[in-house]
């Protein structure tokens, strides 16, 4: 008989539906496409197929979406402000405690490294602590850090804008890993205490699922540091080629993965997920050509090189302080934003 | 065939009739070893739907003074 092979053709095509929905329905429209087929059908119809595939892309899109209603993007902001300058805080402090150190080789093709530090050997460690840059960039991290944890939002954005000011002004100096990603973290976080509630919400909503997810982004932070590390003995076991430092790029990834899969199993905040993502973006671009013999980007900060970096977080800090400014209704949809204001 | 409701389209909106309350699973049986699954409207979606049926009526009836008004057939 062929209804098995006509059964098994509509379980093929059912199979397009997500799987919560398939478990509670699957029997239940196979046997209404079996009810409605005619004697002798063999196939499901072009048509029928057509609609099953359509009906199922639309039920995805819809779970989808109402996955991402459900999400508070301010509530995910606020998180964001306590937990970012904290990690960047750990993340230099870690640069700190784990020193590294440059090859004899390897100090003539880093140039940034040597404009930055002078022809030290040593670029991690307590050597820092030397540079007196250094320690005005630490300075001001650690207020930062304080400031957010202490839940003072608009001090915390006042620190940030006078640490902008210390940058620019170039009294302002650490490893350029860690300048491009103090960049992100203090554009997306300065915009994020604008327009979220603060960090005094977002230490309230702060949980170990968050603490875990983001000390496996440190450990990637610290790990991919150990690029430089040319005069370590994984390097050297690995010949005397800079393609050594591909181990210490590959863990770095490795642990990266692991933080964002319990990231999407911890069920985060998508918001949260989407500025911590944004906010490593330019870091992780940076680890690409550190591998190459070409400089990295920071070295080179020409427009172009500046806006690869920096434009997608530029554009989501403006993004987030125009959903805050704007009416709520128009942009990110929230739960918690109450009724549209009346026209 | 034009007017066949197919079961993709119809899964689809009860999947939403569903989530939004509008219709609730009434019983379910095992015919000829195939699960079948009955619905019913619930409170919320009979006031929707009298509600629509009732603008609908309206509006026919207004489309009917206008014809009336011109001249047309009734």
């Amino acid at each position: 008989m062929s209804d098995s092979n006509l059964e098994r053709r509509y379980r093929r095509l059912l199979a397009w539906y997500p799987a919560a929905f398939r478990r509670d329905r699957e029997e239940e429209i196979l046997a209404v496409l079996l009810a409605s087929s005619p004697d002798g059908q063999r196939r499901p119809r072009l048509a029928e197929s057509f609609d099953l595939i359509r009906s199922a892309i639309g039920i995805r899109a819809r779970r989808i979406g109402s996955w991402l209603a459900g999400q508070r993007p301010a509530e995910g902001l606020a998180v964001f402000t306590v937990t970012a300058p904290v990690m960047l805080l750990l993340a230099t402090i870690l640069e700190i405690a784990v020193p590294y150190r440059l090859g004899s080789a390897a100090a003539g093709v880093r140039p940034i490294v040597a404009r930055s530090f002078g022809a030290q050997p040593e670029i991690g460690g307590l050597h820092l602590l030397s540079s007196p840059q250094f320690v005005i960039a630490l300075a001001c991290q650690v207020v930062i850090a304080i400031l957010v944890v202490a839940g003072q939002r608009w001090l915390a954005v006042a620190a940030i804008t006078g640490t902008a000011g210390c940058w620019i002004a170039n009294v302002y100096q650490v490893p350029d890993l860690l300048q491009v990603l103090s960049a992100s973290v203090f554009l997306l976080a300065g915009a994020a205490l604008i327009a979220s509630p603060g960090p005094r919400r977002g230490r309230q909503l702060l949980t170990w699922r968050h603490g875990i997810v983001l000390a496996l982004c440190l450990a990637a932070i610290a790990v991919s540091t150990l690029l430089y590390d040319t005069a370590s003995p994984v390097t050297r076991f690995l010949a005397d080629s800079p393609h050594g430092s591909a181990v210490y790029l590959a863990v770095s990834a490795a642990l990266a993965a692991v933080a964002v899969a319990l990231a999407a199993s911890f069920r985060l905040n998508s918001y949260f997920l989407l500025f911590l993502a944004v906010m490593f973006y330019p870091y992780v671009l940076q680890l690409v050509p550190r591998n190459s013999s070409s400089d990295n980007l920071i070295g080179l900060p020409t427009p172009q090189h500046l806006t690869v970096l920096f434009l997608p977080v530029l554009l989501l800090a403006l993004a987030a302080i125009l959903a805050a400014v704007l009416p709520r209704s128009r942009m990110l949809p929230s739960p918690d934003s109450g009724p549209p204001p009346s026209a | 065939m034009p007017g066949t409701l197919r079961a993709g389209t119809l899964y689809s909106a009860l999947d939403r009739l569903l989530a939004n309350g509008t219709v609730a699973v009434d019983r379910e049986e095992v015919v000829d070893g195939r699960l079948r699954r009955y619905y019913r409207l619930t409170s919320d979606g009979s006031g929707l739907l009298g509600a629509e049926a009732a603008r609908m009526a309206a509006n026919a009836r207004a489309a009917q003074r206008r014809l009336n008004l011109a001249g047309g057939t009734a």
